[in-house]
C-alpha cells in the first residue's frame, strides 16, 4: 500500500511539474507547435491538411514533412478543447507524465528492485531535460513515451506471454512514426534486445515470427513515408554530410559532444526551447552518482542490465552525432533514460545524502525556468506572434485592408483564425491604390520610422517590441 | 585535428573575468525586481564552484572517440585497482586550470598526464586479453 502511495506522489509531482501554467510558460507556441496545431484543426474539420491532401502519413506543413502521430494525437485532443493552445501542448505534457510511470515499470521489469524504480522515476520527474520537452508541443516527447513503453512490454513478453511482444513491437513502431530519432534508435536497439533475449525468442520462435508479420503488415502503409524523399528531406538537410570539414572528425566530435561534462551537467543545448541554457541537461548533483552508477554498473554481474543500459546510451547519441548541430537535446532526448537509470543506480545507497542538494537545485531550476526564462528567451518561442493577429481579429472591422510583414508566418494567421490580410514584402511601404480605403500595417518595429504615428506595440513577455502596427 | 583541451581557455583568470556577468545577465533577466531572491539563488560562491568545476572537467572531455576509449579505461582501472596513479589523475588538470606554470610547461604537464592514463588503459586492455589467451 505504501509503495503505491509513493508511487502516485511521484506522478502527481511530475504532473504539477508539468502543467503547472503550461499555456503561458513557454511564453507563447513557436512555429512548428502552430503548425502542428493547425494541421490538427484542419484535419478535424475537412479530413484534409493544410495542403489539401487527404488523411497524410507525412504531412508537408514548412516543407519540412512531419511525421503524422503527433498532430493525430492533438486532432484527438482538439475533439475535446477544441482548437487551443492548451490542445497542442498537453499530449506532450501527458506523454510525459505517463513516461515517468512506464519507467518506474521498466526499471522494476529490469533490475525487480523498488526503491531502484521508485528513484528512477521520481528522477525522471524532476529532471530539466524532460520537463523542458514535456512542456511543450514536441513530438520527441511523445515518442519517447512509445520508446520505454515498448521496452517495458517487451521485457515483460520476455517473461510473462509472449503474446504481449505484439503490443511492444507496434509501440515501438509508432515511435518511429512520430520522431525521426526513434527512425534510427528503434531497429538497432531492438536488435541488441533480440539478441540479448535469444534463448527465449528461440524457444518461441513460431508466435514471434507470426507476431513480426501481423506487425510488419500494419506497418505497411508507413513504409513508403519512411523511404520516400520527402520522408528524408529533413534529415538530408540536416545531416552531417552538409557540415564544414572532413566527415570522421566531425562525426567523433558531434558523437562526444552529448556525453561532454559541458553540454551534460553545465550549460546544455544552447537553443533557447531546448534548455534554459544555465543549468545543463542533468543537475549537477547527479554528477558524482552518475560516475559511481557507471562504475557499479560494470562491475555487477548481470551483464545484461549493463548491456542494455549501455546500448541504449551509446544508440541514443548516434542521431544527434549524425546531424549538424550536436549536441541536440532534442535529437538526444532518448538519452535521459538511460542517463537516469544510470544515475539512479550510484545514488540508490545515499540518497538521504543528495536530498538537500537535490531539494535546493529543483527549487533554483524552477526559479530560473518561471522567472528568468521566459524574459530572457521569449524571441525564441516567437512571443507576440499569436498577441498580434488576437489584435488585429478585434480591429478587423474598421479597415478594408491589412498588410502583414513576412516575419509573422501565415501558419499564425491560420491558426488564429484570421482571414482578411494581404501578405506584403514591406521592403518598401506600400503604394496606396485607393485613397478612399481605410488600411492597416503590421511591420517589425526596426522597420517603422519613428514619424508614423503608431496605433498599437505588441510586446514580448520581457518587455521588448515585436510588431508595431499604423494606420495609412 | 584536435585531440584534446589545449586551448588554456577555461582557466582561473578567465572565470574571474566571467563571473560578474553572469550575475549581471541573472539580474537583468528580473522583470519584477525580485533582487533579493535571485542574488539569493545566483550567488558569487555557486557561480565561482561551477564555473572551477565546469573548466576543471573541461580538460576530460575529449573530440577522438579512440583516446576517449583509453583514457576512460584507465580511469577505470585506476579506480579498480585503488591505484596511486588516481593522485597524477586528480591532479594534473589544476596546472592548467590555475595557470601555475608558464603555457609551454603546463602543456606538457597535460600531455604527460594523458598518456600516462590512456597508457595505464592501454596496459590493462592488453594483460587481460593476454590473461584470456593463457
Amino acid at each position: 500500500m505504501k509503495k503505491i502511495i509513493l508511487l502516485f506522489l511521484i506522478v502527481a509531482m511530475a504532473a504539477i511539474l508539468r502543467l503547472y501554467k503550461i499555456t503561458d510558460n513557454p511564453p507563447a507556441l513557436y512555429w512548428d507547435e502552430v503548425a502542428i496545431g493547425y494541421n490538427a484543426y484542419s484535419i478535424n474539420q475537412t479530413g484534409k491538411d493544410e495542403w489539401g491532401v487527404s488523411w497524410p502519413t507525412l504531412f508537408r506543413s514548412y516543407d519540412d514533412y512531419k511525421p503524422p502521430v503527433y498532430i493525430y494525437t492533438v486532432a484527438l485532443f482538439q475533439k475535446f478543447l477544441g482548437p487551443t493552445d492548451l490542445s497542442v501542448r498537453l499530449p506532450s505534457a501527458i506523454a510525459g507524465i505517463l513516461t515517468v510511470l512506464f519507467l518506474f515499470y521498466l526499471v522494476k521489469e529490469l533490475t525487480n528492485r523498488y526503491p531502484l524504480a521508485a528513484l528512477c522515476s521520481a528522477l525522471l520527474a524532476t529532471s530539466m531535460w524532460h520537463i523542458q520537452f514535456s512542456r511543450a508541443g514536441f513530438e520527441a516527447n511523445l515518442a519517447l513515451m512509445f520508446v520505454v513503453l515498448g521496452v517495458w512490454l517487451f521485457l515483460l513478453a520476455m517473461r510473462k506471454n509472449i503474446k504481449l511482444l505484439f503490443l511492444s513491437f507496434v509501440f515501438l513502431a509508432l515511435a518511429t512514426i512520430t520522431y525521426a530519432n526513434a527512425k534510427l534508435f528503434v531497429p538497432i536497439f531492438l536488435l541488441v534486445l533480440i539478441i540479448i533475449f535469444f534463448k527465449k525468442i528461440k524457444q518461441n520462435l513460431k508466435s514471434v515470427i507470426v507476431i513480426g508479420l501481423i506487425c510488419f503488415v500494419l506497418y505497411l502503409p508507413f513504409i513508403p513515408s519512411i523511404f520516400s524523399k520527402e520522408g528524408n528531406l529533413r534529415a538530408a538537410s540536416e545531416s552531417i554530410i552538409n557540415q564544414k570539414g572532413t566527415l570522421l572528425t566531425n562525426f567523433q566530435q558531434n558523437y562526444l559532444g552529448n556525453f561532454s561534462f559541458d553540454y551534460l551537467f553545465f550549460h546544455g543545448d544552447q537553443d533557447g526551447r531546448h534548455s534554459v541554457k544555465k543549468l545543463g541537461e542533468l543537475y549537477l548533483w547527479q554528477l558524482p552518482f552518475f560516475l559511481i552508477g557507471i562504475y557499479q554498473l560494470l562491475r555487477q554481474k548481470n551483464k545484461s542490465l549493463t548491456i542494455i543500459l549501455f546500448s541504449w546510451l551509446l544508440l541514443a547519441a548516434l542521431p544527434p552525432a549524425l546531424t549538424k548541430v550536436s549536441p541536440h537535446a532534442l535529437r538526444g532526448l532518448l538519452m535521459v533514460i538511460p542517463l537516469q537509470i544510470i544515475t539512479a543506480v550510484g545514488l540508490v545507497r545515499f540518497w538521504k545524502l543528495a536530498l538537500p542538494f537535490a531539494l535546493f537545485a529543483l527549487v533554483l531550476y524552477l526559479h530560473i525556468y518561471y522567472i528568468h526564462y521566459p524574459v530572457a528567451y521569449a524571441a525564441d518561442w516567437q512571443d507576440g506572434f499569436g498577441a498580434t493577429v488576437n489584435y488585429l481579429k478585434t480591429v478587423e472591422n474598421n479597415y478594408d485592408e491589412i498588410y502583414i510583414h513576412e516575419s509573422l508566418p501565415t501558419e499564425y494567421l491560420k491558426w488564429y483564425r484570421f482571414s482578411k490580410y494581404s501578405y506584403h514584402n514591406l521592403l518598401t511601404a506600400p503604394v496606396k491604390i485607393n485613397p478612399d480605403k481605410k488600411g492597416l500595417i503590421v511591420a517589425p518595429p526596426y522597420m517603422v520610422s519613428k514619424e508614423v504615428k503608431v496605433l498599437k506595440e505588441i510586446k514580448m513577455y520581457g518587455g521588448d517590441p515585436v510588431f508595431e502596427i499604423y494606420e495609412f | 585535428m584536435k585531440f584534446m583541451n589545449f586551448d588554456f581557455t577555461c582557466t582561473a583568470s578567465r572565470i574571474l573575468l566571467d563571473v560578474p556577468f553572469q550575475i549581471a545577465e541573472a539580474e537583468r533577466a528580473d522583470p519584477n525586481g525580485q533582487i533579493f531572491i535571485t542574488r539569493l539563488l545566483h550567488n558569487k560562491i555557486g557561480f565561482y564552484l561551477s564555473n572551477y568545476l565546469r573548466c576543471y572537467l573541461s580538460y576530460f572531455s575529449f573530440e577522438n572517440i579512440l583516446i576517449a576509449i583509453l583514457f576512460y579505461t584507465g580511469v577505470y582501472f585506476l579506480f579498480k585497482r585503488r591505484s596511486k596513479l588516481l593522485l597524477i589523475l586528480l591532479i594534473f588538470p589544476l596546472f592548467a586550470l590555475f595557470e601555475i606554470f608558464p603555457v609551454m610547461l603546463r602543456g606538457i604537464i597535460l600531455v604527460f598526464g594523458y598518456i600516462i592514463v590512456c597508457a595505464y588503459g592501454l596496459f590493462n586492455i592488453f594483460s587481460r586479453f593476454r590473461s584470456k589467451n593463457i
